[in-house]
């Protein structure tokens, strides 16, 4: 063997013991290079256990039912797997061990970072508050277009990783002066029971929780979850089931039916399109999607339209012009949406929030910087219109 | 390409003016139908031992130490070591060479006899005069050489760290260093859990799995797309993959190309719609593809029925290897031999059960991967 690969092998090895060990992990993966080396494996280790039972201690999950033949079906996310023994999930974080279900990302941070809520985005709860977030590896989904692959796509074992419980959550939040913990980057579906074990602290600590999701999953555990909620954002990926079974290998009905169920719940609902050339930006489209929120959500949803950039397995379309961006946010207000945004476009006027009675700027940012907020108690302070919102 | 199956027509039997050699079976349509239709037909097999599988009786063939017979070459070899792409030949030879004596009480395996059936198995394939050209045949010299196992499903249902050892023993009786040789699967916990030792730093042969050490850069081929294993792309130069057919309650049949899902980081992503298109994609892969020069699955001790994981009492006792360098074709008589053996159980077919693997493996003969229709495969028994 050529002294390269003995070399190879070896450093793998050594490289594994510092492999863990940073609790703010960075802004998702997306600007990592390629580790020279093989990040784990290797060390002194405890091989008749799956390496990572140690330091994260696969915990039951919530929502499966057992089949026959040691199977279990997930009951999770509308995929409903069905999964063998010693198999997992189409998340990769969630596996059959004997016809027990357990998750493995219970408590296993792979990201943790203290951000504008802004950059959620949540325009409408807390403007200019920092948001202490939080994300495990593995989704449900596998968007082309997937902006935090490195961590979305893959599964808990090959992404670092730190411990970090609820209650520590809850206490480096706090630290850090944030105002809300916010599930986000990869699915929170995925790792449920860690969000709703940290969600359920947030009456104790006064530190609300918000979840970023996609909305793919089932109506029982949306149920349990939303009252530990105080705002859930959603991608909604497109308005068609094609764009959805192509590009994201789902479906579009179980998330309009999410959406009306959060709607109904009462927890505060934003909405997110990222505009993606050829694929989900005609005014016809976008002209029915707008409708639907208006008829079965209501005017008052923000809703954002977000600038696509190349990555993952769509590198080959351009980033979405900004007049696209900017006919999206007008077809939105001329079918009644109130409050219609343009973002991952710093600078456009389409980010900020303005009244819609008298259009009076109400709160004015650039990127995910709040340059001013003039809201006065949740209203216009020229016209007194109650803005919608969590705003204290 | 090819589609099949078809519904049956005439009678099966050697093609007019083709001259059969003993021991070889070539798989006519209805043959083929034959087994893969399982419990639908009853037909009768014309291939002697899945014939005996059906009526319950499997034919021993001759001991592993038995003189082989004349080497003759029942494939074209491939068009030279290294890995690079070959041409497919017109039929695809796939061996399959039996020995049940070979299997012992508790699990246990007889080493000796089962490296001189893989051996024999080998030189039939190739056509080889000796081992030891057989191996040169596929593995040239100063290559680095990796052996895919498949140790998910723990000890029960693992690649035979026996065959394992065979394959090694070849491979340094041709030449190859020993620290040119790598055993590698998805991680060091699945390899030792079926019964292999990990060596991350030599000496010797390596072993150890591929934890986190993924490429950074993604590699697509149709509907797949991930990150490749690092220990695959950087750690050897060719690939002698050795599966252990098992059934699959979503793909129908795990067997060589799916080896390759321990491959690949996301594999978690490629099990919908019965797997298809996904294990033909991944194979079609020029990092698989062109690296892997040889197919031996382990056929020792098969599961029929409950898989992929293991569950003891499903397994049969075959004391088989299957070899081809023709990756279709190996898979396509892996299905039809456990197909016969679930319909000698009884048992629905997996077409009956909905999760039959003709359509991943229709897709791989589009994709020129290989043949597995009943034209195209020749089935040597040993």
């Amino acid at each position: 063997m050529s002294p390269d690969r003995r070399a190879f092998m070896r450093q793998g090895a050594s490289l594994a013991a510092a492999s863990v060990g940073c609790w703010l992990l960075g802004p998702g993966r997306e600007a990592r290079g390629q580790d020279p080396l093989p990040p784990t494996g290797g060390g002194p280790q405890d091989r008749s256990r799956p390496a990572g039972d140690a330091d994260f201690p696969p915990v039951p999950a919530r929502f499966y039912q057992p089949l026959p033949g040691g199977k279990i079906e997930c009951q999770l996310c509308p995929r409903r797997c069905r999964v063998a023994d010693r198999e997992r999930g189409s998340c990769g974080v969630r596996e059959n061990r004997g016809g027990v279900y357990y998750t493995l990302v219970h408590s296993r941070a792979v990201s943790a970072n203290v951000d504008p809520i802004e950059k959620k985005p949540l325009f409408h709860v807390l403007p200019g508050s920092r948001s202490f977030s939080i994300a495990t590896a593995g989704c449900n989904l596998e968007c082309r277009f997937c902006q935090n692959w490195r961590i979305s796509q893959f599964r808990p074992e090959q992404v670092e990783a730190e411990r970090l419980p609820p209650r520590r959550v809850h206490e480096l939040a706090r630290r850090t002066g944030a105002q809300t913990i916010a599930f986000t980057y990869s699915e929170p579906t995925v790792f449920y029971e860690y969000m709703l074990d940290t969600a359920q602290l947030s009456r104790e600590s006064g530190i609300r929780s918000v979840a970023i999701s996609s909305g793919y999953i089932e109506p029982e555990p949306l149920a349990l979850l939303l009252p530990n909620l105080a705002a859930i954002k959603i991608d909604l990926k497109a308005f068609s089931e094609r764009f959805y079974q192509e590009l994201c290998r789902g479906r579009l009905q179980p998330v309009l039916e999410r959406l009306q169920q959060i709607r109904r719940a009462g927890c505060w609902l934003e909405l997110v399109v990222l505009l993606i050339p050829s694929w989900n930006d005609s005014p016809a489209e976008l002209t029915a999607l707008c409708r639907w929120v208006k008829r079965e959500l209501g005017a008052d949803i923000p809703l954002h339209f977000t600038r696509f950039h190349p990555t993952y397995r769509l590198r080959t379309l351009p980033p979405t012009p900004v007049a696209t961006l900017r006919q999206a946010r007008e077809i939105g207000r001329s079918e009644g949406l109130r409050f219609v945004y343009t973002g991952n476009l710093p600078g456009d006027p389409g980010e900020s929030t303005r009244c819609p009675r008298c259009d009076r700027l109400l709160v004015e940012r650039t990127g995910f910087a709040v340059v001013a907020n003039h809201l006065a108690r949740g209203r216009c302070p020229g016209c007194n219109e109650p803005i919608p919102g969590v705003w204290s | 390409m090819g589609c099949w199956p078809e519904p049956p027509r005439g009678r099966g039997g050697a093609t007019a003016g083709e001259v059969r050699r003993p021991g070889e079976v070539r798989l006519t349509r209805r043959t083929f139908l034959g087994a893969a239709a399982a419990a639908g037909g009853g037909l009768l097999l014309a291939s002697p031992w899945l014939a005996a599988c059906s009526s319950g009786s499997p034919v021993a063939p001759g001991p592993a130490s038995a003189a082989p017979p004349p080497p003759r070459p029942a494939t074209p070899p491939p068009a030279g070591p290294g890995g690079a792409s070959r041409e497919q030949p017109a039929v695809s030879t796939v061996v399959l060479a039996r020995d049940p004596a070979l299997l012992g009480a508790g699990g246990s395996v007889q080493t000796e006899g089962l490296r001189r059936l893989l051996f024999a198995g080998l030189m039939r394939l190739t056509g080889a005069a000796d081992p030891a050209a057989a191996w040169r045949s596929l593995v040239g010299p100063g290559k680095r050489v990796g052996l895919k196992v498949n140790c998910l499903a723990g000890k029960g249902l693992s690649t035979h760290p026996e065959l394992v050892q065979a394959v090694i023993d070849g491979l340094t009786g041709a030449g190859v260093r020993p620290r040119d040789i790598l055993v590698w699967d998805r991680s060091d916990h699945d390899l030792s859990q079926a019964g292999f030792r990990i060596n991350r730093q030599g000496p010797g042969v390596l072993t150890l799995g591929t934890e986190g050490a993924y490429e950074s850069r993604i590699s697509e081929a149709g509907a797949v797309g991930g990150c490749l294993s690092r220990l695959l792309t950087e750690g050897c130069d060719l690939l002698i993959n050795l599966p252990v057919l098992k059934d699959h309650d979503l793909a129908g049949i795990s067997g060589g190309m799916k080896n390759f899902y321990g491959g690949i980081h996301n594999p978690n992503k490629l099990h919908d719609d019965g797997c298809s298109p996904f294990i033909a994609d991944l194979y079609s892969l020029p990092a698989i593809r062109d690296r892997t020069v040889l197919h031996v699955h382990d056929l020792l001790r098969p599961q029929f029925e409950g898989g992929p994981a293991y569950v003891p009492g499903n397994g049969w006792p075959l004391g088989g290897l299957l070899l081809a360098t023709d990756p279709v074709a190996a898979d396509g008589t892996a299905w039809r031999i456990l197909a016969a053996e679930r319909q000698r159980r009884g048992l629905k077919s997996l077409e009956q059960e909905g999760r039959s693997p003709a359509r991943w493996l229709r897709r791989a003969e589009e994709l020129g991967l290989g043949r597995s229709g009943p034209d195209g495969v020749r089935l040597v028994e040993l």
